[in-house]
């Protein structure tokens, strides 16, 4: 896999312009994958996942999985 | 208020959510910007792919709004842990249950091996059978009722290296993995809400948790899912 630099969003973006994550809430993990923890209610979460029409969505169990496209309704 | 998918319902079970993360995994192909939740065993247990274009833009004002230092994380919600451990405990009992009902010679239980699963699923393929499935993990139920219309071989990141198979119909799909420890069963009782005889076919993790069950995709198909199940049935005697 292809290293990267340790940014989180695409250059091009709005925020990754603006430096907006935190080095100290950026975790690179390998040359492949940086994670951001984040903290929000479960009431904020699921406020974003309902304006969400085409996220796909993993569920996952040792011997199965489920996806399917998120829908916003209620 | 919880969101729901194209074909079927989501169920969380908050109490055993621990954590969310943005993810940017990079391939030659470009990156992958996901959201995964970890249960409170350390698992992945959702993840979800942001696609390019306006859910990106809101994706990334959330991961800025919300970014945290590592274990800083506030509570979700005051969760629910009695409904949460009476959850727990049917996933954890189901397993243990149908063997002690096959050791005790019941023939309304049949233990199947794990690969007759994949086939099942190619019938329905073949046949346009609908069916539910239901898959199950500490922190979320998912319940779907689709006809799987073509299968195909698969990778993904949470699997390990194991290969997969995707069936997919309807705008969902269902991924099994074919080398995983684990049990399946078909086996037959009455509903405890209506007395109707119904069929299932189950599977358990390794440590017999249950994770899958198909079963007709709704009452009235009872009769017609029991006669597609029964050449696996027939094969079981």
């Amino acid at each position: 896999m292809p290293s990267f630099d340790a940014s989180f969003f695409e250059p091009s973006s709005e925020f990754s312009r603006s430096a907006s994550i935190s080095p100290e809430c950026r975790i690179v993990e390998d040359d492949q994958t940086v994670r951001v923890p984040l903290s929000l209610s479960a009431v904020e979460w699921f406020q974003f996942l309902q304006q969400e029409d085409d996220l796909l969505h993993f569920a996952h169990t040792p011997v199965a999985g489920w996806l399917a496209t998120v829908r916003s309704r209620l | 208020m919880v969101p729901t998918s194209l074909s079927g319902e989501f169920c969380p079970n908050l109490a055993e959510y621990a954590s969310l993360w943005a993810v940017r995994e990079s391939y030659p192909d470009g990156p992958v910007y996901l959201l995964e939740v970890r249960d409170v065993q350390g698992g992945v247990s959702q993840r979800f792919v942001i696609p390019a274009g306006p859910a990106r833009v809101r994706y990334e004002s959330l991961v800025a709004r919300y970014q945290s230092r590592p274990g800083t994380h506030r509570p979700w919600c005051p969760p629910n842990r009695r409904e949460s451990g009476r959850r727990l405990a049917s996933l954890r009992n189901r397993i243990p249950s149908l063997r002690q009902r096959l050791s005790a010679g019941s023939d309304q239980v049949r233990r199947l091996p794990l690969g007759r699963v994949a086939g099942l699923l190619a019938r329905a393929v073949g046949a346009g059978q609908r069916l539910q499935s239901r898959v199950y993990n500490p922190s979320l139920i998912l319940t779907a009722t689709w006809t799987p219309e073509f299968h195909t071989p698969a990778w993904s990141s949470t699997s390990a290296g194991e290969p997969t198979v995707r069936f997919l119909g309807e705008g969902t799909g269902l991924e099994l993995r074919h080398q995983s420890d684990g049990s399946a069963w078909l086996w037959t009782g009455a509903c405890f809400c209506c007395g109707v005889e119904k069929w299932a076919v189950e599977v358990g993790t390794r440590d017999d948790q249950l994770a899958l069950s198909l079963t007709a995709a709704d009452p009235l198909q009872e009769a017609e899912w029991r006669e597609f199940l029964e050449p696996l049935r027939q094969e079981t005697e």
